[in-house]
């Protein structure tokens, strides 16, 4: 009599299915998209330019970095990376001439970066480190 | 009649607690999963410098490492500086599409100009032209 009502009981309770390994999978999950995901978006910079027939009678300014905080000489002026607007307009008069950019050493490679950026910002179409072009 | 009550209210499921959980982690799962770009991790760990560069990277090209201390890695595998040349001769060598070999320098932004130059040269010895540096996209003023 006990037994058959207990079955009854059991019988009408409906199987309800575990949460709990859907949630260990879906961790697991997260976790290997977390850990192998990198939200870095990768670019790149040309740092020798083709070297063409004509490359040789093209004029080269030298552009030397200075220190850290970005001064540079250029033609004989000293400027500074971060201040575009003192070298933009000496660019602009000068977009095709080839910068060969020269730099003193024990400076990083960031601000060399910099330094191609903001060349090329200010409209500076042939922009190498010197000692890549032929 | 207190039976049949009894019997339409359903007992609460012991795991109902859990759901709000089971939102919030599918929620990051779909982020991460849209939002992240699986990448294969180098050799060398390398932070590359911020550049406001929107050039994308092109895939196939043979990568060299340059990390701060000295290390350097060709296509996953350490190499010394005196051998850098001969081994990008190498690969060259044997590369499929030789007019699409391209090189990608992925230096660390701390790198001390002159140990990227010295990779320079020895780069500028085996000839090849297609040099690229590989930069983070830097966002906002420069």
């Amino acid at each position: 009599m006990v037994p058959d009502m207990l079955l009854n009981q059991v019988a009408k309770k409906r199987q309800a299915i575990s949460l709990t390994p859907l949630i260990d999978v879906v961790f697991i999950l997260l976790l290997f998209f977390m850990l192998s995901s990198s939200f870095v978006k990768p670019r790149q910079i040309t740092v020798s330019a083709p070297s063409e027939a004509d490359s040789h009678t093209q004029e080269v300014i030298e552009v030397l970095l200075l220190t850290e905080q970005g001064d540079f000489d250029m033609d004989g002026q000293r400027f500074n990376v971060y201040q575009h607007e003192h070298f933009t307009h000496v660019i602009k008069q000068q977009a095709e001439v080839v910068y060969a950019v020269k730099v003193k050493p024990g400076l990083t490679t960031q601000t060399m970066v910099s330094l191609l950026d903001g060349l090329k910002q200010a409209g500076a179409m042939n922009v190498t480190l010197s000692g890549m072009s032929r | 009649m207190n039976i049949a009550k009894v019997e339409a209210h359903k007992k609460a499921n012991q795991d109902d607690g859990l759901i709000p959980l089971i939102n919030i982690v599918f929620l990051m799962l779909i982020f991460f999963m849209v939002a992240g770009h699986i990448e294969a991790t180098d050799l060398i760990k390398v932070q590359p410098p911020a550049s406001t560069s929107e050039q994308a990277q092109h895939d196939e090209a043979l990568t060299i490492i340059v990390s701060t201390d000295n290390q350097l890695s060709v296509a996953g595998e350490l190499v010394d500086i005196s051998v850098l040349t001969t081994v990008i001769n190498d690969r060259y060598a044997i590369s499929e599409a030789a007019d699409k070999f391209a090189l990608l320098i992925k230096a660390d932004a701390n790198l001390p100009v002159e140990q990227l130059q010295t990779v320079l040269l020895a780069i500028k010895q085996t000839g090849l032209k297609k040099v690229a540096l590989v930069t983070q996209l830097q966002v906002g003023d420069a």
